[in-house]
This record gives structure tokens, sequence and C-alpha cells, in this order.
């Protein structure tokens, strides 16, 4: 009897111990997105939480449906740190809240301007989270973003998170994640670049609910805030980022017809190296692209070889273009090397880097002179059939 | 019970056959005169029912007694005596013996046969008269196949061994019989290929089987746990089967076949765990096919112990390891579930554990409703009455299903226990415990022999040659090689495959 006693009294400390960490998927508060504020001058933090309710969200359970009921909860705690915020959540969330499912991180635009290290640190340091997060800086405070009913999917978060699988269409934003945040916050020659979250205008939404967009960027400097980009700027730097996946560009006013003609772009490469004659370092952009015609308005009386070779040299120029108005924005106005540059300039001549360079490279940065070659190979077998536009023209003419 | 000769006395055997066998009512003592020796008694002892009396009739009682063929014979029966005329000149029947001492004769009327006394002499002829009724031979029950041989085993043995023996015309062949079991005396056949089995297992099966000391042996099962290499193991280390095309491939890549009578289960050693994932169909369809059946099967086996489990631990520990919106699903469906997710599998798991009971037991016509009611209060029922979340259903409903993919059935059973200690090494300590738990059953069966053929192989220790009939199933003309795990005598099963593969006549 003995024996059995110590046996069970085994067998239970091994086995009841083992449950310590247990949690059940239906207790836990899964957090789809999760916003961080922190008011000017202020020294409170400002965490928002969209917890999924799985009942409503994944349409399940239907007694409850009819659609009335929020697939989300919203919650909202004050603390002096993120951790002593999300703490105080528990205070009245009835779930425990866990972040493994995470879709994005939204950080304000007062919190940005001061400081996003606690962000980044506390977002980075927590096991439960994936470092594939995607994370936003937001147009004015994080907390309407985590609140706003927006997107097709059920759940906002889901919907946010989708925005940045395409971003590459527009190619006028970036899509950033925890991970190349926190490398571009650690490294010393590379300044971080953060998608940036939008609220569509008045006027766009005429009534509806206003929707979330995923436009331009957010330039750091260090751990601050110093600026944003235009969904223009934007896409200029994409080139040289090599985000570009299936760009458009549209030529205008080619020929003597002022033709437009939309090239589509795909398969580009991008290479940058850096320089350094005498002093002063410089940096080669070489990008290399393929493309197609896709697009052509009006019939063209040119050869097929001549139009090509207009077409080509027109699309470089509206690259370059592109490119040197995001270049110059970053580059002379922000002074902020997001691109790299500065990385490029290291790999290319360690030793200078380390004895005078990295010292000097915040003044040299702006006055770097930057080459940018572009080469498109046009392979298009569009125009040797004629558009349907200009078929219907000549049945009808 | 002594070994005691018989007497010269018809009468006094008549005594002794009443005080040894009592006062059954089957045990039948026929007395008559045979009119070429005189009119000299005799008399014949036989078991009502397993006998054929219409037979015996024609083969015994009618040319004895009936006075004119027999009786011509005198000058010969004087020659060789009388022993001898009987049996040469007189008895019908195609197979007779001379037996003098009580105990073989009594076990042979016991097994069927008839004795025949005659007075003044002190040896009895026995004649073998055994026709009792048995089931025919039908389709096997627990192995069907689409395209495979219809037959299956059966309680009789001599019926077993002629379905072996009727696929295997071997001159090699051999059928060796043992009693096992005192008060039981069954007979056990082990069957091999004399020139292709390999001598030390065959001793070491025989020596084991001589071992055992057991007044019954009822079914082969009896035998199999008294021969296993671990006992202790929750898995079965003897492949058993009603094919007599399974045992008869068995036997021709160099293994025992263990017959034993009354059951049509036969034993087949040394068994190797992958035999428990080949089916007999694999061998006649297609081998495309067959190979990825069989990787279905392992499939279905890792799921009918794990996937329970992993249910468990995703839901209990590792909730990060869903995709979200899996997850989101997951958290709708067990909303209001009372229980944590490792009670909530165990009343699943237990609730269709007596389903599964209860079909087998039910009788026919009722178990087919007990199964659909059972099924609906199971998967509908509970679901509706918050007991359980629908995707503990669909994950219950997938391993049972799996459960049933697997031929064999012993290895099922295996399984089905065995998933119990992993939902509870999951439940309590996560991921870490359900490693913790297949680790230690992985090991397990790498620990196991049969017979001296380690449990894994070919796949651990690895045999390339081994592996055509396990990781997938070649083609026949490339098997060209028995199995190693048998040991066998002779390698090579049959022609080069280049020979044997075929072709298309040559264009003209």
């Amino acid at each position: 009897m003995k024996r059995f006693i110590a046996v069970i009294l085994v067998l239970n400390t091994i086995f009841l111990s083992g449950c310590w960490d247990s949690r059940e998927l239906n207790e836990l508060g899964l957090v789809m997105a999760v916003g961080v504020d922190k008011e000017k001058g202020g020294d409170l933090y400002t965490v928002t939480a969209q917890v999924a309710k799985p009942s409503s969200a994944s349409g399940q359970g239907g007694k409850s449906g009819g659609g009335g009921e929020q697939p989300v909860w919203v919650g909202s705690a004050q603390g002096k740190t993120i951790f002593e915020a999300v703490r105080n959540m528990a205070k009245f969330s009835s779930r425990r809240i866990m972040w493994a499912h995470n879709n994005i991180i939204i950080i304000g635009e007062s919190l940005a301007e001061e400081d996003i290290t606690p962000v980044v640190d506390f977002f980075t340091m927590n096991p439960e989270l994936r470092m594939k997060t995607w994370v936003a800086v937001a147009h004015g405070d994080a907390k309407p973003y985590v609140t706003a009913k927006t997107g097709v999917e059920n759940i906002p978060g889901i919907s946010m998170a989708e925005l940045f699988r395409y971003h590459e269409l527009p190619a006028e934003s970036t899509a950033t994640d925890m991970v190349r945040l926190f490398r571009d916050f650690k490294s010393e020659s590379t300044q971080p670049l953060v998608s940036a979250l939008n609220k569509q205008n008045e006027e766009e939404v005429a009534g509806a609910e206003k929707q979330v967009e995923l436009e331009g960027a957010a330039v750091f400097k260090g751990t601050k805030l110093i600026g944003w980009t235009s969904p223009e700027e934007t896409r200029g730097l994409a080139w040289i980022r090599n985000e570009m996946g299936n760009a458009i560009i549209v030529v205008q006013d080619v020929g003597e017809k002022k033709q437009n003609i939309s090239v589509e772009l795909s398969g580009t490469k991008v290479k940058t190296k850096a320089q350094l004659t005498g002093e002063m370092p410089s940096i080669d952009v070489e990008i290399k692209t393929k493309g197609d015609i896709s697009e052509i308005d009006e019939p063209s009386d040119m050869t097929i070889d001549k139009l090509k070779e207009l077409v080509k040299k027109e699309t470089e120029r509206e690259i370059k273009k592109e490119i040197k108005l995001g270049l110059d924005k970053v580059q002379k106005e922000l002074k902020s090397d997001v691109l790299g540059f500065g990385r490029a300039v290291h790999i290319a001549n360690k030793d200078e880097w380390y004895k005078r360079i990295e010292n000097e490279w915040e003044y040299l940065y702006p006055q770097v002179a930057v080459n940018i070659s572009v080469s498109v190979e046009l392979n298009s077998a569009t125009l040797y059939q004629e558009p349907i536009k200009i078929e219907k023209k000549k049945t009808r003419g | 019970m002594e070994d005691n000769k018989i007497s010269r006395s018809l009468y006094e055997n008549q005594k002794y056959i009443k005080t040894t066998l009592g006062k059954s009512s089957d045990i039948i003592i026929r007395h008559f005169v045979i009119p070429a020796f005189n009119n000299c008694k005799a008399m014949i002892l036989f078991i009502d029912g397993l006998v054929g009396t219409k037979e015996l009739d024609d083969i015994v009682l009618r040319p004895l007694m009936n006075n004119s063929q027999f009786l011509m014979q005198k000058n010969y029966i004087s020659s060789v005596g009388p022993i001898k005329a009987v049996q040469e000149a007189g008895l019908h029947a195609s197979s007779v013996n001379e037996k003098q001492q009580w105990t073989e004769i009594l076990d042979l009327v016991l097994s069927g046969d008839t004795a025949l006394f005659i007075d003044s002499l002190d040896t009895a002829i026995i004649i073998s008269s055994r026709g009792w009724e048995s089931r025919s031979v039908s389709e096997p029950v627990a192995e069907g196949e689409v395209r495979a041989a219809r037959d299956g085993f059966i309680e009789n043995i001599r019926s077993n061994t002629a379905l072996i023996r009727r696929r295997i015309k071997d001159y090699s062949l051999r059928m060796e019989t043992m009693k096992i079991g005192d008060r039981t005396k069954t007979d056990v056949v082990l069957v091999y290929i004399d020139n292709l089995v390999d001598k030390g297992i065959l001793g070491e099966l025989k020596s084991r089987l001589e071992r055992i000391r057991v007044d019954s042996i009822l079914e082969s099962g009896y035998i199999e746990e008294f021969i296993e290499d671990a006992p202790l193991s929750i898995f079965p280390t003897i492949e058993h089967t009603e094919r007599p095309d399974k045992a008869s491939a068995a036997i021709l890549e160099g293994r025992i076949v263990v017959l034993v009578d009354n059951t049509p289960f036969c034993l087949v050693v040394p068994t190797v765990f992958w035999q428990y994932i080949q089916a007999t169909g694999d061998y006649y369809e297609k081998y495309y096919v067959a190979t990825f059946i069989r990787w279905i099967r392992l499939l279905a086996l890792f799921l009918a112990l794990t996937i329970s489990s992993f249910y468990v631990l995703l839901s209990s520990f590792h909730q990060e390891m869903y995709p979200t919106l899996l997850a989101l699903r997951v958290a709708a469906g067990r909303e209001g579930v009372p229980f944590p997710s490792i009670i909530e599998v165990f009343l699943m798991e237990i609730m269709f554990e007596i389903l599964r009971e209860a079909g087998l037991r039910m009788p026919q016509p009722v178990g087919q409703a007990v199964s659909i009611v059972g099924a609906l209060v199971i998967g509908e029922a509970a679901v509706n009455a918050g007991l359980v979340g629908p995707i503990l259903v669909v994950v219950i409903a997938a391993e049972a299903i799996s459960s049933f993919a697997i031929p064999a059935y012993s290895l099922t059973l295996a399984l089905r226990l065995l998933k119990f200690p992993l939902i509870i090494l999951s439940g309590t300590f996560g991921l870490l415990g359900f490693l913790g738990g297949t680790v230690i059953v992985t090991l397990h069966l790498l620990s196991l022999r049969s017979f001296g053929a380690p449990f894994l192989t070919p796949i651990d220790p690895f045999r390339a040659r081994g592996n055509k009939d396990v990781t997938i199933r070649a083609p026949w003309w490339t098997m060209t090689k028995r199995p190693k795990a048998t040991k066998p005598q002779d390698d090579s099963r049959q022609a080069d495959s280049k020979a044997l593969k075929p072709e298309p006549p040559p264009v003209k």
C-alpha cells in the first residue's frame, strides 16, 4: 500500500507539473493587430489590441450570428512601459492576451517621432511574437487604425496584413516586417524605412467606412521618425531596394502621334556598388529589367524596331525620373540613408570606412554622387497583333 | 493414465474403455462377428459425430460381416495371420494402422478415427474415418481483398494443409505435426520448405513449441503468446493470417507457417513490422498503385497513433503552431466547451472505443442500428450539446478511419492502446511529452526481434534489397532475391531481372 501511494505521488508530481503552462485555445485572446501610441511629451504608453472573437470571426457557432456581432474586440490600456500597458489590459480583458497570431504592429506617429526603441525592444524580446509580423507607422495615432473596420476580410487585422502581401503591385509602399525593421534598426550603416498606413480621405470614400491604405513610407534616422515619403517617391525607392515586382510604366506622348504606351516590367535586377575616388565615395546603381509593351492606344505608323527603340528609351528615362524623385527626397531633403548606401561603401572599402568615412558619413551622404544606369529589354510579342481597340476602329471606319 | 497395452479379451477391452471414457453418449461400441474367422467376435469403437457413419458401414462393417468376399481369402488369412489379412484383404479403408497402446488408440479415436478390436488379438486396427461437419472453405472475413484468391482457411486443419499444398507443389514442402495441450491435444502443423528455411529458426521454433506445457490450446493466439520473443511488448511480433495465399507466400520466402487445428488463423514466423502494412492485394495489383497505397497505409498508421495527441498539444500548449485562420476555427469550435482539450479528447476516444466494441458484439441486425445511432450521438449531438468541438470530431473520425486502413488488425489493437499514453503525455508536457513518447515507442520497436530477425529490418538495419518490398513494391521481375530477414538457404527466387522483364517483339 505504501509503495502504491508512493508511485501515485511520484506520477502526480511528474504529470501535474507539466500542466503549468497549459492554456486552452478558447481561453486565449488572439491578438490580430496591435497599436502603440504615446502622446507628445507625455510619459504613458497606450497599447490598443484588436482581439479576435473566434465564434463570430469564423462564422461558426452560428446561433449568435445574424452578422450583427463584431468579429473583434478592441481593448486599450495605458502604462508607463509597453509591458505594463499590456499587463493592465488584463484588468478588463476576460482572456489572456496571446501575441503569436498577431498580424501587424502599428506605431503611432508621435511615438515614432520620439523614439521607437521601446517598441522594437518589446516586440522582439517577446518569445510569443513572430518576427515576421508586419510593422507600419501610422499617420497620426495608431489607435484609430486598430479600431477601424476595414477590408474585405472578417477581421480587420488580417485585411491590413493582406495589404502588405500585395504592396508590390502598385509598388507605392514598402513591406516591412519585424525582422527587417530590427535589422535596419540595429545596423550602423542603414536607416529603417517603414511602411506607412493612411486613412482614405472623405471624398475618396463618399459616406462609406474609411478604409486603411498602405501608402508611402516612413523614413527614420536613428531611432526617430524624421519624415514621410509620398507614394511616388516610395516607388522610386522601391527600384533601388529591388522591391519592384511587376511594375507598370506608362510612357506618354511617344512619337508624332503622341501615344500613351504601357510597359509591363518584370525580372528586375538591381546592383548597388560603391566606388571610392579620392576622398569622396560615389554610388553606382545598375538596373536591368525586361518588359513587354502591353497597351497602346493608337496604331503606330512606325516600324516595330523603331517604336521599340523609342519606347525603350522613354521607359528608361521614366524609371530614372522616378528614382531621382525618391532619391532626392531621402538623400537631399531628409538626409537619411534608408537605401543602404553606407553599407555599400562599407563593403567596397572596409579599411577606409572604419578609418574615416564612418564618422563622416553623416555629412558625406547628402553629397554622394549617385550614378543611375537603367537598361530595359523589350520583348514585345504584343506589337505584332493589333490592339483590339484599333481593330474595332478599323471595322467601324 | 498409465501406458497400458490392450488385452486379448474383448470383454476386458470393453471394460477398460468404459472405465476410461466413461458413459458418454457419443462413444459408440458396436459388436459384430466376422464370418471369415469362424464367427469370431469383434467390435469397433468410434465417436459419433466425428465419424461419417455411412462411410463406416461401407468400409468396415459390410466387407467384414458380408460372408462372400472375405470368406474366399481363407488361404491368405491362414498364411499371413488375421491382423494382416484384415488390413490387406478385409477392410475397404484407404488408411489403416496397427496400434497396441491404449493411449495411442484412444487419442486417435478421440480425433475421429475408428478402432477395430477382434477377440483374442492383442492389436487394434485403426481405420481413418474422420468425417465431421465443418464449415466449407469461404472468403476470409478479416482480410478482404479486391483482387486475390477468395478462399480462406477454415477450422479443419486437414483442409488448411490441403489449401497450402494446392498452391505449393514443391517436393520439399514439409508439414510436421505436433500435439500440444494435455487435454485438448490440439494438432499443430509446421509448414515450411525444407531446402529454403533456415534450420536455426526452425529448430528454435520447435524447441519453443515443445516447451509449451499447458492443458489447452484453443486458438493460435495461445501459441503466439507462448513463443513470442518479447512477451511484455505491446506490439505483436508474430503475424497471423487466414489467407492461404499469404501463408504460401510466406513459406516461399523461407518463413515457417504454424497451422493450428480448430482455427482459421495461422501464425507466420519470423515476422517483421512492415508485414503489417503489406496486404496481399499489393502483389497482384500494378506496382505503382501498390507502392502508393503502401505509403497511404503508413500515413494512416501515423495518423491513427498521433493525430489526437497532436490536437491536444496544439490546442493546450502550442497555439502558435496553428495557422491563424485554423486557430480561429478551432477556438470558435471550442467556444463554450467546458473541458480542457485533453478531457475533451478522452471523452471522445472512450466513447468511440465503446462504440467500436459495441458494434463488434452486437447481433448483426441490431449492430447496424447501434452503430448509426452511436455515430450520430458522438458526432452531431456531442457538438450540438457543446461537449466537444466540431474540429475534434473531424480529428477522431480521421483517426478511426486511419486505424481501419491498416491491414493487420493486431497492429491496430496495439496502436489503439498506445495512443492513450501519448495523449496523456501531450496533454501534460506538450510537444516535449509527445516527442518523448514517440521516441520511447520508436526505441522499443528498434529493440524488438522476431525469431532473431530485427523487427524493423529492412529499414533499420537498412537493407537495400529488402526495401524493394517495403518502401516500394517493386515490379515482380526485379524481385530476384528473397528477403534477408528470413535467412533463406537459397537466396535467389527467380531468373535475372533482365531476362524476366517483358518486352515487345522486335519490329520487323
